[in-house]
């Protein structure tokens, strides 16, 4: 037996709906994303001066680094892996105490001003390539590439 | 030329926010249609469903456009609800087994001994005094046009709780009906 119940159901007398609720829908998403673009525009703000901050008072301080000289030279890169090659457990032990040297060397070449420059710089960019991220995923998600995204 | 819910929807996570306003136009008498017959006045329906369409595009980044648009949309203004409620009482979705209902209720032939026009006002009125968790499943079900396993992920319940609360829920209506009649 057919369940009328069920068609009444689906046909169930409703109020309509108000005429103009899209419209405020509509009015408050704008409202929304001009919200959200203007804490993005500030963000954005933010983070430019907090890398130009960075890098000003890290440029002074970066030029006199000398802890630099000891890392990427190609030679030196040949014999770490000859070393690595021959007894990797000591050369490992090796790369690893000269990079907290290095790392405590560039600390005090920098001082206070440059710590705080590098600090601020790494952050700002970090926050940067964070806030970057989301965008990349849509772009990936929604099968777009970035450089067609940008066209 | 008309663009179907999934292009709309990659358009708007691309960051095209007329596409977004587009879905807005086509699915919002719907979604209104939907919560007005839980929400207990109009107003409240209203601003849920603002709400709704908010909460959609601060998180459109969840919604797939390989998944139908709507059911999203309608476990966002459902959960926006049950969250409304539970400030006032408990909702209990809880698993209510997979007993069965005497199905003798569902043969009765009531029907014929109504108006179809007049039953199906005096239905609306029914729905309204049924309980909480019936409601939303019958407004999924009948005003949202959702299928069992649908309602069952809008509402994070297994697919037999919905089955139980949808029959329960028209045997109510079925006695309310009767009881009406007599």
């Amino acid at each position: 037996m057919p369940d009328r119940l069920d068609a009444w159901l689906s046909e169930m007398s409703s109020p309509p709906m108000p005429a103009d609720l899209g419209a405020r829908v509509r009015a408050r998403l704008r409202g929304q994303r001009a919200r959200e673009a203007w804490r993005r525009r500030a963000g954005d703000a933010a983070l430019l001066v907090a890398s130009l901050t960075g890098a000003v008072a890290l440029w002074p301080q970066a030029r006199a680094i000398t802890a630099w000289d000891s890392v990427g030279a190609l030679d030196a890169s040949a014999n770490w892996l000859a070393n690595l090659a021959a007894a990797p457990a000591p050369a490992v032990w090796q790369t690893a105490r000269s990079a907290l040297d290095g790392a405590a060397g560039i600390a005090a070449d920098l001082g206070p001003a440059g710590l705080l420059g590098s600090i601020l710089l790494a952050v700002s960019l970090s926050a940067w390539l964070l806030r970057l991220l989301p965008r990349l995923e849509d772009a990936g998600a929604t099968g777009i590439s970035i450089q067609g995204a940008g066209t | 030329m008309e663009q179907d819910d999934p292009s709309l929807v990659r358009q708007a996570l691309a960051g095209d926010p007329s596409a977004f306003d587009r879905l807005v136009e086509i699915h919002t008498a719907r979604l209104f249609r939907l919560v007005r017959r839980f929400a207990p006045d109009e107003g409240e329906a209203e601003s849920l469903v603002q709400e709704a369409w908010l909460r959609a595009w601060q998180h459109r980044r969840r919604c797939s456009p390989d998944r139908p648009f709507f059911p999203w949309l309608a476990s966002i203004a459902t959960n926006l609800t049950r969250d409304a409620w539970r400030k006032r009482r408990p909702l209990d979705f809880a698993d209510v087994g997979d007993e069965i209902d005497s199905a003798a209720a569902d043969e009765v032939p009531l029907e014929a001994r109504l108006e179809a026009d007049e039953a199906r006002a005096r239905l609306a009125n029914g729905v309204r005094g049924l309980r909480p968790e019936w409601r939303v499943v019958i407004a999924l079900r009948y005003d949202g046009g959702l299928g069992y396993a649908e309602i069952a992920a809008v509402l994070g319940v297994p697919l037999n709780t919905v089955r139980t609360h949808l029959r329960r829920a028209r045997a109510a209506l079925r006695r309310f009906l009767e009881e009406e009649n007599a």
